[in-house]
């Protein structure tokens, strides 16, 4: 399956916030703890929904050089970008559909699952009313 | 807490291919519920190998599932090479 391919199995695309926490004291741990503490997740944030089907290359494109600027009450905090994502978000869904390909535990993705491909900046710490 | 952990030492120190993780989806599935924080795994029982926490994920979606949680989809960890 080429990228075109994958990206034809995707309905949409959106910017998102993970509100991320954890179980284990200030924030210590391996790779084994964080799997184990369901990767860490809090809750997800989903942004506007945007189709590809009309223009799969350019979102192919664009996934990889994209660049995002994350502001905390007016300033700006963080940049970064789909590069900084195993080299573009897709490549982390196609990794993430060839590891449960050969995963004997882990079912494959289903129809209407949503992906949340990795952090686009840094993660910081977040306030009661800051936006 | 501490006979659970001695619990889950004695049983995760088994030799064995398969250990048991059951004992560490109960705990996750506790910490979460009850917002108390857990020593890491990996702090009293060491490094353990990835093969075995890919196995977690799938305990836990049955334990999610079993108190009536619809499973949404999937979230990729450490894909970030600034981190």
């Amino acid at each position: 399956m080429d990228d075109i391919d994958l990206l034809g199995c995707i309905d949409w695309i959106a910017l998102g916030y993970e509100m991320v926490q954890s179980i284990f004291p200030e924030w210590k741990f391996a790779a084994f703890d964080t799997i184990a503490a369901n990767a860490l997740h809090g809750t997800l944030l989903v942004g506007k929904r945007h189709a590809i089907a009309t223009r799969k290359e350019a979102w192919r494109n664009e996934l990889a050089s994209f660049t995002v600027e994350l502001s905390c009450n007016g300033r700006p905090s963080q940049t970064g970008g789909g590069a900084v994502v195993l080299d573009s978000p897709l490549l982390a869904l196609r990794h993430l559909v060839e590891l449960l390909a050969a995963d004997p535990h882990n079912p494959a993705l289903r129809a209407g699952e949503i992906v949340s491909t990795g952090t686009l900046t840094l993660a910081m710490p977040v306030r009661a009313g800051e936006v | 807490m501490l006979s659970l952990h001695s619990d889950r030492i004695e049983t995760m120190s088994a030799p064995t291919d398969t250990p048991d993780l059951n004992p560490i989806v109960a705990q996750v599935v506790s910490s979460l519920a009850s917002h108390r924080q857990i020593p890491p795994f990996s702090h009293l029982l060491g490094e353990r190998g990835i093969a075995d926490a890919y196995r977690l994920p799938a305990l836990l979606r049955a334990a999610f599932e079993a108190r009536g949680e619809l499973i949404t989809g999937r979230n990729i960890g450490f894909t970030n090479r600034q981190m």
